[in-house]
Parts: structure tokens; sequence; C-alpha cells
């Protein structure tokens, strides 16, 4: 799973990079352009660059040990910003890499811990100016997000990497930033799936994997079946009669796989199985449901059958209908087998896709009390009489990738200990006083929880703390993945 | 007076150039004043037309105008003048006038007798414009002032008023084609609007329509026209210091206007709304408004003032019926209009149909007999053609209509067929078999009323005893009750009726006449029998009815208004179940009528030809010549325009209609950019050709290459997309074949599909839905036939339809043994060859379909017709030239890539901007310009006009 994706470009080609816990991968957008992909190990890195602000181009430059001369990715005159989120984590990644090392006994290179040793330690956890309710919001986050409290202890507990304070300070911001991405994405998704509604194809025919001997085994998705429900509704009708009192799903669907089967072979469009009853049920209910729609079509040029026809006064009546024909008894009989349940079917599915959208539209105009049918009809009528027009969310969010990039709002990240993110680092601390600092951070940390555990607050605030980890517990933490 | 007259001209143009009005410069006043001429009457020729001459005033040549600067008394003066110069300076136009008058016993005038004349012709045309508003003008059409309700005016347009005022003047017949989607309903009524303030003779304007969607847009239509128009006028009086509104002439100008169409459309009665047929809903309003079942309900409610059926008068029973209580068995809707609605008199305005169920609604009045009762008033009359070319119909609807009447016949390409259809009567099995029913019925009825009233019966025979004419045999209360009582009309023609006729002896008797309808029935059962096919003419037919019948031809010809008598004298309400017997008995009336004419013929065929092992006999009375029906039209009344969209060749109606148009005229689109894009595609993808000719019907690699035409162009074409094919059956057998090879999936995966079917309810909604589906963004296709109620009627406008693909050519049936007899009378009698006219009916319909897809200039569509032979010339050439004309000839015989390739670089085209500010001079007229043109002499102001920014501007005359 990639921390960070942006785009780049790699020897002049454009492409993406992304970042994950243990490469950097880019890999270009078309084939065509001839640059292989570029796949460099987290644990090759030896040093990363990249160029000042202000620079003409936002670079970055990735030294391995394979190459010496570098890999640049080239995120243009206005990447800054992607160029700076890329960097951010690739540094954590180095960062993790050495502390890694470090914990697990790696020898340090000779030279590179005397600037460690000058900067001073930060206390593990400082609980002033923290509120009670903050405490246990933080508690909360630690206790549910793994992903966090790995970090928290890694960066603030065991490397002493960043105060406390930083670390959640930068999670409060990587949290707002979560939320506002995670609501206008829930926006977004009702909004559209509101809508897109049903597919414009019909459902394909029911195809079976061939198997041994000569056997095929068919699987239904419950999308295939809510699709078969929606434009077969003798199927759905059946269904509803049949299943589970008189047999299973699975015979259920078996018979279905056999009707359909013996209807495409023998071309008949009368069922003499199972569903023959309730396909004349449905079809009697389709021309009562024909007519009422008949009655509300209010454009009266679409009314054909209220037309004054040149048809001669001699010609018309029912002596005159032309089922007694021959023509058209072949035809009828024509129509009846196979070509009108084929246009019935054609027309129905046309009809049921454009439903669909109305119902979503009437079901998410707001109603309310006794107005709700009359608003339901209202937004119907609108909705038929209303020409398309661009959805409401592309206009209020336009798409920012394709206008010019904005400045992201960073918090400074103070860093104490610098030397986690040079490279070739290599502590020179002794093993034994880093398990002594890991202690006594487990120790503080397990003290905080305690101590919060067995604190009361009083009943407003704790509604507002429950308002809040109710809100935190809500969130999708996927972003913070690669971002701190 | 000539002195005054001077002074008033010389007074006006004074005025004109001294005025400094809005938009019209003093220089461009100046200038019109060079312009004035006048000159002194002319004699009259005619005695009459003198002496109209000297009623209304001296004569002088019209010129410049301005009307609102003018007092009221001078404006009326002006008037008068001016319809005495156009009535009589003129001598071609007396003339005109003299000889195109059937009334007066001369011939129709030649064509060639009259001289084109240009639009922007000084001396003919002269235009002022008004400033009554930014959102209309008012222009002088010929010295016609015409209120246009709209902005700009589309240069076809102006010209279609000339031609028209052409025709109108000169009251003769004419025939204009003009591109679908520029305005032909708002310019005739505009025209023809403000003309009758001019002549106020020209007192009804009786539109006829199509479908009942059409009629209803007329309707708006003229609403607009009429507010404009009324609105120009208050502020011209107001002007003048008159608050009246009265035109110059005198002439009320509130007009009243309304549609007519059947009782199911036009009803508030809830039984007859929910009426499955049109039969049906007229036999169940019957069963509550006919006399004897109200006078019965008024004496069982009113048992003091009874009445004896029939005995009373129908005023007495409609006076009885209004104050009695409501009756649930009767019409309250009609019992209210008897009450109150039949004497009074409509207020003025247009009656659209919504607004006639409203007023209906309004008052409790029934809409239907209302609108019935208010055509002989109103000054517009908007309904069907049936109303007017089908006698029977006509016969009880339009029979009082005046004769200065105008009538315009929209969209009339189909109307050849129309006539035919009126007068062909098709006899099949079930008729015969549903006729030995009717019969049995009639026969227990007649029993039942000798046994019970028998006085009915004999009076009667009393009344057909004392009848001199056959006629109309009906009871003079049937007069009074004509709403309601009166039955349809004889199937024959009146001036074909003698009017000294009596009915004869063996027919006034109940028993005997059905005793003679049963013979007939037998006879035609008999002949039904045979097993071969054969076709005869009237005459021999004739002859061996009258002597398998032991008869003559004159009882046969009184068999359909003897019935009718006889229905009304038993009380029957339920119509539609006797009309196979009403079939049969128009059956023989034609036949006694026309028996001895080459215009019918009988066809009698055992089988469709098509599955000769199916029995299915039918036996055709078929109408072969369309000038039967369209006759009494034409000679009936002064003018009659024929206009659509797909006329071409427009001889070709003269020749089939059998009338002498004085005004014949197709017109060209102006376009500031080529809104269409008409194609050939003759092979398909795989370079085969292409064609749904009966050899390559059923070949799969026509029907694929078909198929992958649809999707490619449904790939690329955004929004509505429509298919039309040339018949249900084609549709059905290729849609089958799309299905098991996945075409349609395909297509189904890039937009919907609706496809017509023959239930119009089905129909209708897959219409209304495939609207849905476009409106909202999906894109659909639809599917239709040609010929078919879609393909007549509907409107694929807008984003609706941005292609219309046509699949084959839609030819008739050609082995139709009726379509060969007529091709045969056509061929002796027309002179018009068998594939002439094929090509020419299958062409118009092509048209048709295609032209669906443009309703505006603004509109723009793609119009691909595939089949190899629309490349042929004599297909080809067949097209209106409005299609023609923007018919590329790299866009001819192309195959499927070719065509796809077009059609993406038009739609490229298309998606570029238009402004309203660039087609103005080219596609649109302003006030200015037209009164600009105007003022210039013919040849530069149509120099001017052609030399606009735009070149593909084409302003001239076919």
């Amino acid at each position: 799973m990639s921390l960070i994706e942006r785009e780049c470009r790699h020897r002049k080609a454009e492409g993406m990079v992304r970042v994950s816990e243990n490469h950097v991968v880019w890999t270009a957008q078309r084939a065509s352009d001839g640059v292989h992909p570029v796949r460099v190990p987290i644990a090759s890195v030896s040093s990363q660059m990249a160029t000042p602000a202000g620079a003409k181009s936002a670079l970055i430059k990735l030294v391995t040990v394979d190459n010496p001369k570098g890999i640049v990715f080239d995120f243009g005159a206005d990447g800054a910003a992607s160029r700076n989120a890329v960097r951010d984590v690739i540094s954590s990644l180095l960062q993790l890499r050495v502390a890694g090392s470090s914990s697990a006994g790696i020898a340090p290179s000779a030279g590179a811990a005397q600037p460690q040793q000058t900067q001073p330690v930060p206390p593990p956890i400082s609980l002033e100016n923290v509120s009670p309710q903050e405490a246990h919001r933080r508690a909360e986050i630690l206790n549910k997000n793994e992903m966090v409290s790995q970090m928290h202890a890694k960066l603030v507990l065991e490397q002493r990497a960043v105060s406390d304070a930083d670390f959640w300070k930068g999670i409060e911001f990587r949290l707002r930033k979560a939320k506002e991405a995670t609501s206008v994405a829930q926006q977004q998704t009702s909004k559209v799936a509101t809508a897109r509604g049903m597919p414009t194809a019909l459902q394909t025919t029911v195809q079976g994997t061939e198997t041994d001997a000569g056997t095929q085994t068919f699987r239904f998705t419950p999308t295939q079946m809510h699709q078969i429900f929606v434009e077969q509704p003798e199927v759905h009708r059946a269904y509803k009669a049949l299943v589970p009192r008189k047999m299973d799903e699975q015979l259920f669907w078996k018979k279905y796989v056999q009707s359909r089967i013996l209807q495409s072979e023998f071309a008949t469009g009368d069922r003499s199985d199972m569903f023959a009853k309730f396909q004349m049920e449905a079809e009697r209910e389709e021309g009562r449901e024909l007519r009422q729609r008949a009655e509300a079509l209010r454009a009266r040029e679409l009314q054909l059958d209220r037309r004054d026809d040149h048809k001669s006064v001699h010609n018309e009546g029912a002596h005159c209908m032309d089922d007694g024909s021959s023509a058209a008894a072949i035809t009828i009989g024509n129509r009846k087998s196979k070509y009108m349940p084929l246009v019935r079917r054609y027309n129905r599915h046309g009809t049921l896709v454009l439903d669909s959208i109305r119902r979503g539209v009437a079901a998410a105009s707001p109603s309310a009390g006794s107005d709700a049918d009359t608003n339901a009809q209202e937004s119907e009528t609108a909705q038929t009489s209303s020409c398309w027009e661009e959805p409401a969310f592309l206009r209020d969010h336009p798409m920012l990738d394709l206008e010019a990039e904005m400045d992201e709002q960073y918090l400074p990240l103070h860093i104490q200990n610098v030397r986690v993110f040079v490279d070739n680092y290599v502590s020179d601390a002794p093993s034994n006083e880093t398990s002594a600092n890991h202690d006594t951070a487990r120790t503080s940390r397990d003290e905080i929880v305690r101590h919060i555990k067995r604190w009361k607050p009083s009943p407003d605030l704790l509604l507002q703390v429950l308002r809040t980890s109710q809100a935190c517990s809500e969130m999708s933490f996927s972003s913070l993945e690669g971002s701190v | 007076m000539m002195s005054c007259e001077l002074e008033d001209m010389h007074a006006m143009n004074a005025l004109r150039c001294g005025s400094q009005r809005s938009g019209l410069g003093v220089n461009g006043y100046a200038s019109a004043c060079n312009d004035c001429t006048y000159s002194r009457a002319t004699p009259t020729s005619s005695s009459s037309d003198r002496a109209a001459a000297t009623a209304e005033g001296p004569v002088f040549d019209t010129c410049d105008i301005l009307f609102e600067s003018l007092s009221a008394e001078r404006r009326a003066r002006i008037c008068a003048a001016y319809s005495a110069s156009t009535c009589c300076t003129s001598s071609r136009s007396r003339a005109l006038r003299g000889r195109a008058s059937p009334a007066r016993g001369a011939r129709p005038i030649a064509r060639a007798a009259i001289d084109p004349i240009s639009p922007f012709d000084t001396r003919r045309l002269n235009v002022v414009a008004s400033h009554s508003g930014a959102s209309s003008m008012r222009v002088f059409v010929d010295g016609v002032p015409v209120y246009f309700p709209y902005e700009y005016m589309y240069p076809e347009q102006y010209a279609y008023m000339c031609e028209l005022k052409r025709a109108l003047d000169a009251r003769g017949h004419c025939v204009l084609e003009m591109p679908t989607g520029t305005g032909k309903t708002v310019t005739l009524l505009s025209f023809i609007c403000s003309y009758q303030l001019i002549r106020p003779e020209v007192s009804k304007l009786i539109y006829c329509t199509r479908t009942v969607g059409e009629m209803d847009k007329v309707l708006h239509e003229l609403e607009r026209v009429l507010q404009y128009r009324n609105d120009a006028l208050q502020r011209e009086n107001s002007a003048a210091g008159s608050s009246a509104l009265v035109s110059d002439h005198g002439v009320n100008r509130k007009l009243l206007a309304v549609g007519l169409t059947t009782r199911r459309n036009l009803c508030l009665h809830e039984s007859v709304v929910s009426a499955e047929s049109r039969e049906e809903a007229d036999s169940i309003c019957r069963s509550m408004t006919a006399s004897w079942v109200r006078a019965q309900h008024a004496s069982e409610s009113a048992p003091a003032a009874s009445h004896a059926p029939g005995s009373g008068s129908a005023m007495e029973i409609d006076t009885q019926a209004s104050e009695a209580p409501e009756n649930p068995a009767l019409c309250k809707y009609y019992e209210n209009f008897e009450a109150k609605g039949r004497e009074t008199i409509m207020p003025s305005g247009v009656y659209t149909m919504d607004r006639l169920m409203a007023f209906g609604r309004e008052h409790q009045w029934c809409p239907y007999f209302t609108a019935r009762h208010a055509i002989n008033v109103a000054n517009v009359v908007v309904y069907n053609y049936q109303y007017l070319l089908d006698p029977k119909v006509a016969g009880l609807i339009s029979k009082d209509l005046a004769r200065e009447s105008v009538v315009v016949f929209d969209e009339a390409h189909n109307i050849d067929n129309v006539c035919i259809e009126a007068l062909s009567v098709n006899i099949k099995q079930d008729t015969l078999n549903r006729c030995l029913g009717n019969l049995s019925t009639l026969t227990n009825k007649i029993r039942e009323t000798r046994e019970t009233n028998a006085g009915r019966l004999q009076e009667e025979y009393e009344r057909l005893v004392a009848s001199f004419s056959a006629q109309n045999l009906l009871p003079a209360s049937v007069a009074q009750n004509q709403l309601t009582d009166a039955l349809l009309a004889s199937p024959v023609l009146p001036h074909d009726l003698p009017e000294q006729e009596s009915v004869p002896g063996s027919l006034r008797k109940a028993e005997h006449f059905v005793m003679y309808l049963r013979r007939i029935v037998d006879h035609l059962r008999r002949k039904m029998q045979a097993q071969s096919v054969t076709q005869e003419s009237a005459r021999l037919f004739t002859h061996q009815v009258a002597g398998s019948l032991l008869t003559d031809v004159k009882t046969l010809r009184c068999c359909s208004e003897r019935l009718k008598s006889l229905l009304f004298t038993l009380e029957v309400t339920d119509m539609a179940e006797y009309s196979p017997l009403n079939c049969v008995a128009d059956f023989a009336t034609l036949l006694g009528a026309y028996g001895n004419t080459r215009s019918f013929g009988v066809i009698f065929e055992p089988y469709d030809e098509r599955l000769p092992s199916i029995p299915d006999p039918i036996l055709q009375l078929a109408c072969l010549d369309s000038t039967l029906a369209m006759q009494p039209v034409f000679e009936r009344f002064q003018t009659v325009v024929l206009t659509s969209g797909t006329l071409s060749p427009l001889d070709m109606y003269s020749r089939i209609l059998g009338f002498q148009p004085v005004v014949s005229r197709s017109f060209t689109m102006s376009l500031a950019r080529k809104c269409i894009a008409p194609m050939i595609v003759s092979r398909g993808s795989d370079q085969q050709p292409i064609s749904s000719k009966y050899e390559l019907r059923n070949d799969a690699a026509v029907i694929r290459n078909y198929g992958s035409l649809v999707i490619e162009l449904a790939a690329v074409v955004p929004d509505g997309m429509v298919v039309f094919f040339v018949s249900y059956i084609y549709m059905e057998m290729v849609i089958q074949a799309w299905s098991e090879t996945g075409v349609l999936q395909r297509i189904a995966e890039l937009k919907l599909v609706f496809i017509e079917t023959p239930d119009t309810i089905e129909a209708s909604l897959a219409l209304d839905n495939f609207r849905r589906a476009v409106d909202q963004g999906r894109g659909a296709v639809f599917f239709s036939v040609a010929r078919g109620k879609v393909a007549e009627g509907i409107d694929f406008d807008q984003h609706y339809g941005r292609c219309v693909v046509m699949i084959g050519v839609p030819f008739q049936y050609t082995e139709s043994r009726t379509l060969r007899a007529r091709l045969e009378y056509m061929r002796e009698v027309n002179h018009i060859r068998e594939n002439d006219y094929l090509s020419f009916d299958a062409m118009r319909q092509a048209s048709q379909c295609v032209g669906r897809v443009i309703r505006s200039k603004a509109d723009y569509g793609i119009m691909v017709l595939a089949d190899k032979r629309y490349v042929r010339a004599d297909k080809k050439n067949k097209l209106p030239p409005w299609i023609l004309g923007c018919m590329e000839d790299k866009l001819l015989d192309l195959d499927t890539e070719m065509c796809v390739t077009g059609a993406k670089q038009f739609l490229k085209e298309m998606a570029q901007p238009l402004s309203q500010q660039a087609q103005i001079g080219t596609a649109l007229l302003t006030e200015a310009a037209i009164a600009a043109g105007a003022h210039m002499n013919g040849t530069a102001a149509r120099g001017a006009m052609l030399s606009a920014p735009a070149a593909n501007m084409s302003m001239g005359l076919l």
C-alpha cells in the first residue's frame, strides 16, 4: 500500500511517484514514452536532497547505494507542495529505518554521533497545558489507532524526535484534513449515487463457467440478482412467492437458469415453467401501470391514442381491427412469441433506469409532513420537464487539480533530534540507555492512561468528550498512514 | 374628392418626411418620399367591380404610409382607397378575380398568367416599420400591414407572405413549400389575421391539421399573434383618440378562435374520457345526449308534463330537461349547455384545448358541443382534415361554413392519401359476420317497436313517402337537435346526389329495408367465398350486384341515408355496435353513386399475398381518384392553401388533386450556418451495398451493416437519436436479428433503447421516456417506422434528435392490388408514370422522417439516408430543395466510416457558439432591414440582402 502518490516527471517523462513503506516507485503514465519504471528500495537510499523553496523547479534527488549520481524526480515549477509532501514521507521512512536499525543494535558509523549528544532530549510526555478532555481524546486515539500509537511510540517515546506537543499538533492537523476530505468525499459519493442510478446497458445473458464433465457453474452476485429482479418482474414475483417457503434459494436460481436456457434455445417467449404464472401477473400489472402512466402524460402531442386519425370512418371500429387478418395473425404470433417481449424488455428497462434516477432525486428532495407527496410529485415533474444540467457537486466543488496549485498549510514540525533525518546517521548512544528510555516512556504512557481512566469529569465535559471521541472514531485514518 | 385625396397623400408624405420617429431617420423618410406615386383610378371592367370601387372611393396606387401619424378619419379613407386599389387598379388582379372564382363560371387561370414577383419590389411591396415593441414587428407586405409577433423575421417568411397575398388577392388556390422549422404556422396566421383587417369579407380561417397536438400548437401560436395584433391596434386607436377595438373598416377586431376534435378529447364526463376508443366514446355520449333519451328521463322525472316519445318538439324537451334536477343517466354538462349555452355567444378569444376545457368546467357546459356550436360563428376554426374532406363528417360538421373562408391544409404532403381513404371502404369477413348480428338485432327491434309503438315506424314510412329527396331522410326535429341526433352524413359527395330523388318504394318499410340489406350481405358473403383474386371495375361489379339483387342502382344509392333514418326511428344510441352495417350500407351507397365511373375499383383478395396459406378475405371498394374528395373543397372555398415542408415536386400535387394553383412556390432555407447534414450511406463498413430492397432484405450482411452504422453513430452523436425503418415487419425482423447478434445490446450500452410498438399507449409512453432520457442527459435511441404515427406527427427537435437515420427507402407495398389499381388509374387519367409516383411517395415519406430532426434554424441535426438507391438521381432529386441544397457532393455515396467521420466533423462545427447577431441580416431580418430592403428598388434590395456577411444565405424562390 502506498503512503503517498504524486505526479512528477522523471527523465522528462510524465509519471507518478508512489512511496510505500519499503520502496519509492515511479511509473510512467504512458508506456509509449519508453521510460521504464523506477523502483528504489528505502533501505538502499543513502541520502535525499531537495531544491530550496523558490527554485525554478521542485526536485527531489535520491542517492542510493547502487546509483551514486542519484535519481531525480521533477515536480515542476508549481509542484513545491507535492514535492515537500513526498520529501517528508521519505524522510520519515528514512528516520524509521535509522531508528529500526539502531534499536536492532546495528553499529552506527563513526563520526556521526557528535551532534546528537549536544541536542537536549525532550521529555517523553509533558502534560502541562493539556486539558483532561484533550488528554482523554489523545488516549482514545492511541487506543483505537494502532498506526498513530506506533508512531507515537517511535517518534515521541523511543527516539524523542519530536515533542509530544508537536506530535499532537501534527496529528490534529492531519485529523482535520482527513475530516474535511472525508466529508467532501461522502457528499460527492451520496450525490453521485443518486444521480447515476442504474446502468444503461441491459443485464447480459446468463453465462456459466465450464467445469469438468461438461457441467456449468453459474454464480450470481447480489448485484446481478438485483438487476435480474429489476429487469424481469416475473422472476422477482416468483422469488417473493416461492423462496424460502416452497424452495430454497439455490433451487430457485437453478430453475431460473434452466428456464433461461430453454427460453433462449427454443426461442419461446411464453414460459411453460414455474415463471409462466408470474409472467402473466407481471404483464397484467404492467398493463395497468402503462394505462396509469398514459393518463398522466401531459404532452398532448405524445398522446398517440388521442389523435384524430385520417382513417376513414368506414374503416374504423372493432370489425376493421387487424387482429383477424392473416398478416396480422402471423405478425401477432411472431410478436407474442419473441418480438414483443424483446421490445417490452427494452422499453421497460429504459423506464426503470429513468425511474431510478427520479426516485433518487425525489427522495433527496426535502419534504416534510403532509407536503411530502406534493413535493415528490413536484420534483418528479421538475425532473421530467427540466433539461439535464451539470450536477451541483461539480459546480460547487471545482476540480482543483486542473487549477493552479494552492499553497497548502503545513504546521511547522519542530524537530529536536535533527540527526534522525540526516543520512548515515548512526546513534552512538549505548543500547542500554535506549532501552531505559523506552521503559521510561512506556511507564509514563501507562501512567497517563491510568490517570485518565481514574479521572471523572463533569457531565457537560463528558458530553463534549463523547461527541469528540465519536467524531474521531468515525474518521478514517487511512490518510494518516502516509502523511505523518 | 380627388383633390382631397391628393391633399391627404401630400400631407401624409410631408408628415412622414418631417417626422423623426425612432428607428428610421429623417433621411430614410425623405428618400422614401421620392417613391411616393399617385395615379388616377383606372376604369374597372365589370360593373360589379365598378360599383364596388365607387362605393369604396377613388383608386390610387399605394405608397408608404405611416398609419399612426394620421387621424383616424384619414386612415380610414386611405385604407378604403388601398382596398379599392388592390381590387381594381391592376387589370391582372381583376382578371384573376373574375376568372378564379368558380361561382362566376370561369375556368381557373393558368399559372403562367401571373408573373412571379420580387419580394422586395417597391412597386408592390411597401414596407414601413413601426416601433411598437422590441419583441415584435409590424411590416407592410405589398401594402398589407402585417402584425408579426416576433422580433425578427426569416427572409423566407417574408417571401411566403408575399406569395400568400398573391393567392388571396387572386382568390385562387396555392401550393407553398417551406422548410420545416422556418415558421410556416406563424407566418400564415400573422398574415391572414392581418389580411382580414384589410379584407373583412375574408371572414373565416379554416386551419386543418393532422393531429391534436398540432391543433393545439396552432391555437397557441394564434393566441400570440392575436395578442400582439390587438395590442398594436389598441395602441394605434389610443393614439387616434378612440378606445374601441374596431378596425379602420369598422371590422370588429375581436376574434373567436376555436379548435374541434373528438368527444374523447373534449369531454368532461368521466365515462366518455375513459373510453378506450373513439367509437365507444361517441356511443356513450350519444346514450346520454340523444333527444329521446333525454325525453324519456324528462318524462320519468316529471310525469305530469310527460310527452309521448317522438311527439314533442325538441325545444319542449330541451326546456324540460334544463329545468329537471340532475339525472345521473344524463350528461349534466350537455344539459347545462342546452339550457344556457346554445343561445349564448362565446366570449371572443382563442380557445386552446385546455382553455376550452376550463371554460366548459367553469360554466359546466360540454366543451365538445360548445365547440361544435361555435365553429359556425368563429373567425378561426382549427380541426382535422377529416372534418372537411370526408363527406360523412364534413356533411355533419362543416356544411355551413362560408365560401369566403380561407382554408389551410398544413402538412399537406399526404392529402391525396387522406382523400383516397375518405372514400374507400374495406369489408372483411368479420364485418359481414357482425352485419348478420346487426340485422338480427334490427329485426328484433323493429318487431318490438311494431308491438309497442307502431306509430313511430308508421311516421317514418309516411315521411319517406312524402320525401322528395333521398339526401336527408331524417325528420325536421333532428335539425333542431342537430348536435346530438344527427348521424354521419352520406358518404357520397353532395353534388353527386340528385336533389329530386325519392326513396324507392322497396326500401320504405323498415322490414323490407332490413331484408334488402340482408340480401346485400348475403351477396357479399358469396362473393367473398371465392378462392381467387379478382379485380374488376366498379361498373361491372355494380351491375353484378344489381342483377343478383334484382334491383337498380338508384336503390343502392339510398342505403346509407335509409339506414340512418331507421336507426333514428329505432332510437339506437350505440352506433359503434352498428358500424359493420353502416360500413356495408356505405359500400352499397358508394357503389350506387359511383358505380358507373372509373374512379373506383373493386378488389377481392382471399388472402394476403405475403401469407397465401392463411385465408383472410377482404373486399375493397377502392377510391382511385383523390380529386373526388378534394374537388368539393376547391370549389366551395375561394382560397385553399396547401402547405408543408415536403411537397416537392409541386406539380405532382396539382396533377393528382386536379386543380390549378394560382401560386405554386418552393422556398429554400436561409441559413447563417449549415445546420443540417444530409448524408447518403450506400455501403456498410465491409463495402457491401446496403439496401432494404426485397432481394437484400434478409441478407445477414446488410442487417449487420445497418447495425454497425447505428452503433457507430450512437457512439458519436450526443443526446437523442431516431432510427426509422420502412415498415413494422421490417423493423421487427431487423431488431430480432440485432438482438440475436448482440447489436442491440451494444447500442444499449451507449444509449437507452426505446422501440415504437403498434399499441398507441405503449408507443406514447416509450416516446415520453425517450424524451425524459434525453432530458436527463442519458441519451437514447428511438426506433420507429416511416408512415407511422410517430413519423407523421412527433418532432424530434433540439436535443431530442441530433441524428435521424432512415434505414431503407419507404416504398409502399408495391404488390398491393389497390396500389396497382391506383397506379393504373393515374397513368391513364393523370398521365403519371408508376415509378414516378412510387418514388415521389417514398421520398416524401423519407423527407418527412428526416425532417423531424430540425424544427428551427437554431437547431441542428444529421440526416442519414441509408440505402444505395438514394444515390440515384430519380430518388435524390425528389428530396425537397432545402435538403438538397445542404447535401454536399462529398456526403453522397458514403460508407459507414465516412459517415461517422462526417458526423463527427459536423458536430464539431455545430458545437461552436452561434450568436444571434451573426444571423441578423442573413437568416434573420429586422424591421429596419425589411424596411430598407423595401425602399430600395427590387434588384438592389435583393442584391443587398444576398451580399450580407454570410454568403450562404439563400433568398431565392425556386
